[in-house]
């Protein structure tokens, strides 16, 4: 088998607050081949952008391994790291604060060229942020602005270009189109999908839109309060979802259609503090299938189809 | 007939930047009857949130300002309305919850503090002790351990700093509430929750509501009627079974619903509307989507269509006349 081009073991990100350590991602297992994407969904604060932030180590692991092909990168010192930074390159969620706001449009796409030694010379970077903002779809007048005076859906844009101005292997998206109307995502998502093909990139593509990550995704994690409680090939987690969270989540997306019946919030309950948490299963106290093993231990991870993980003591 | 809380009419924004003007609203007509709620749908740059700014009187000095149009809130006319008077609206009878939830937190104060900050301003009465039972209430109600009020927002995700920001809105009971993406940051089943909380306020104080979304699911679960604009116009509005279920519509609002990725299909590659929104410093003549419009007639490119009424099924477009 061949070397993923990305894989994390064990990984831990825990903050410490004032009422002790928040456990943000706690023992993260994922291995993503190259040219393919993995999503990763969850409640809002369950970790995923300091997942996608520590595999990058813009935030340093607690504990824990990130392999990028095959070398782990958390041994690495700062020399090495500013040259693997070229091959792995992040897309923020917040399109307001991820953009310096003293710099315009075409400095902020020029910026990593410059770090990162990319092009020679001002013409010929000049020359590059234009294609870029081509390829994202920019209108040219827009690189003397600054981002202040754009919408969120071309400051996305912006964030996107600055990503693929290095030229990278590895992306991490994170929600990078959850800012944008539905036509510009549409747009958004094809061009990712494209440069995908073209450039063989390879993503983690964070984001709460269950239709999007469906549609993007080769194989997706599920997580809850730091813990991946989740991860199937993307049409089996939609056809065959086996955690309750998984199951609470699928049934709360709204269609847009009429006459599909209310949402009903099946999950109810005091959330877990994910500082310090209490053993067993983070979900124990909201789920509806609870039993006096979820509070014991940790469950096992299990394995019910191929590549079908489940981490709940049901199975 | 109903009353309106809110009433918008042929409002025009504009903005001066170094390249020229920007047109961003465009002559919009909208209006909300009390006790429901509009959705607000439209292309990213196309006004939305310049619209509720307007009503907010928050566009920024100097560089935004209505040149022309009237604004009535609860049959008042407060488009000239003076700062004094406006900031004594602003949290009681108006609320606005903002795209950016930064843009309503402070980074130095704690996000207990905060909340409570915001009650003592608007129900001062409660006192004390109250108010600190009712933090930890609201906190409770958007899915928030109280005992993280201590900590400050840069210690929460994106999507935990919006349900604060909207806890905060929604703690005030305002009259009529605008809520600019409100639910963008947040995983659906936390995004249930909130639109839950928000149709119990709906229920209770009869809060009108403006729902800025680009979820068309959300729209359909929560809204009454909708408004879908482009360029600064409203182009298309009427109740929900208008715009989702309804023979006619404007070819953007097909367009839109043709780009939602289909969970029940799979599908290769999406099929978005083509093209990207007009320049607003330089819009189109005629129908400002004509350059993009699959349906476009010889008479787009120069004349805007008129509105034509069904009902109170609204389109603006040649092809129905
Ligand atoms: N710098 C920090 N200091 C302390 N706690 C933090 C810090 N950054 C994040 N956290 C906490 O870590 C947890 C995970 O946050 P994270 O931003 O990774 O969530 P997320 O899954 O990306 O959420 P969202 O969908 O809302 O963006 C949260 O409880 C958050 O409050
Ligand atoms: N402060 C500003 N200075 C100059 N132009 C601005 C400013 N704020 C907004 N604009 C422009 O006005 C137009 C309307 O912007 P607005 O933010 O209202 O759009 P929106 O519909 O809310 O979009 P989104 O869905 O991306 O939030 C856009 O073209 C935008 O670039
Ligand atoms: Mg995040
Ligand atoms: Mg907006």
């Amino acid at each position: 088998m061949s070397v993923p081009l990305l894989e994390t073991k064990g990984l831990k990100k825990y903050f410490k607050t004032k009422n002790g350590f928040l456990h943000a991602v706690d023992d993260i297992n994922i291995k993503i081949d190259e040219g393919n994407t993995l999503g990763v969904v969850g409640e809002s604060g369950c970790g995923k952008s300091t997942l996608g932030r520590t595999i990058l180590r813009l935030i340093e692991p607690t504990e824990g391994e990130v392999s990028f092909n095959g070398k782990n990168i958390i041994e690495y010192n700062r020399k090495s790291m500013v040259a693997i930074r070229e091959k792995m390159q992040i897309i923020f969620q917040d399109p307001y604060a991820s953009l310096n706001p003293r710099m315009t449009v075409g400095e902020i796409i020029a910026e990593p060229l410059y770090v990162c030694k990319i092009t020679k010379g001002k013409k010929e970077t000049n020359n590059r942020v234009r294609s870029l903002m081509e390829t994202v779809g920019l209108a040219e007048r827009y690189e003397n602005a600054y981002p202040h005076e754009l919408d969120g859906g071309r400051r996305q844009r912006i964030g996107i270009a600055r990503a693929l101005s290095v030229n990278p292997k590895f992306i991490v998206c994170d929600e990078p189109v959850s800012a944008l109307d539905v036509s510009i995502q549409a747009q958004i998502l094809n061009l990712m999908m494209d440069l995908q093909e073209e450039q063989k990139l390879t993503y983690l593509f964070i984001t709460h839109d269950l239709s999007v990550v469906k549609h993007i995704s080769d194989e997706i994690a599920v997580m809850y309060l730091g813990k991946c409680v989740e991860k199937a090939p993307s049409k089996e987690l939609y056809s065959n979802p086996k955690h309750p969270y998984t199951q609470a989540l699928l049934s709360a997306i709204p269609i847009p259609k009429l006459d599909q019946g209310k949402i009903v919030n099946i999950i109810k309950g005091e959330v877990l503090s994910p500082i310090n948490p209490a053993p067993g299963c983070r979900f124990a106290p909201r789920c509806p299938y609870i039993n006096k093993d979820c509070t014991v231990a940790e469950p096992p991870l299990c394995e019910i189809n191929e590549n079908h993980f489940v981490l709940c003591t049901l199975y | 007939m109903k009353k309106k809380i809110l009433e918008i009419k042929d409002l025009y924004v504009e903005y001066i930047t170094e390249d020229g003007i920007v047109h961003a609203v465009n002559g919009l007509n909208l209006e909300l009857e009390k006790g429901q709620t509009l959705g607000l749908v439209g292309e990213t740059g196309a006004g939305k949130t310049t619209t509720v700014l307007s009503i907010m009187k928050l566009l920024p000095e100097q560089i935004g300002r209505i040149t022309k149009g009237t604004i009535l809130l609860d049959g008042n006319n407060i488009t000239d309305l003076r700062e004094t008077e406006m900031q004594k609206l602003r949290g009681n009878a108006v609320s606005m919850i903002f795209q950016d939830p930064m843009t309503s937190l402070n980074p130095v104060l704690s996000v207990g503090d905060q909340i409570a900050e915001v009650l003592e301003l608007h129900q001062a009465e409660l006192g004390k002790k109250r108010i600190d039972e009712r933090v930890d209430e609201i906190l409770d109600m958007v899915g928030l351990q109280k005992e993280r009020k201590v900590e400050y927002p840069h210690q929460f995700s994106g999507g935990m700093k919006q349900r604060i920001v909207i806890a905060m809105a929604l703690a005030c009971e305002p009259k009529l509430l605008l809520a600019d993406e409100p639910t963008t940051a947040l995983d659906v089943t936390i995004q249930a929750q909130v639109l839950e909380m928000m149709n119990r306020l709906k229920d209770t104080f009869s809060t009108s509501m403006m729902l800025i979304t680009h979820d068309l699911g959300v729209v359909a679960q929560t809204c009454d009627s909708v408004a879908i604009m482009y360029a600064g116009r409203v182009i298309e509005q009427g109740t929900l079974k208008d715009i989702y279920t309804a023979g006619r519509h404007h070819p953007y609002t097909i367009g839109l619903f043709n780009s939602i990725p289909d969970l029940t299909k799979d599908t290769k590659r999406l099929s978005p509307i083509k093209g990207l929104m007009p320049d607003p410093i330089n819009l189109p003549n005629g129908c400002a989507f004509h350059p993009r419009c699959p349906e476009c007639l010889d008479v787009c490119r120069y004349e805007m269509p008129e509105e034509s009424c069904y009902g109170t099924h609204k389109i603006r477009c040649h092809l129905y006349k």
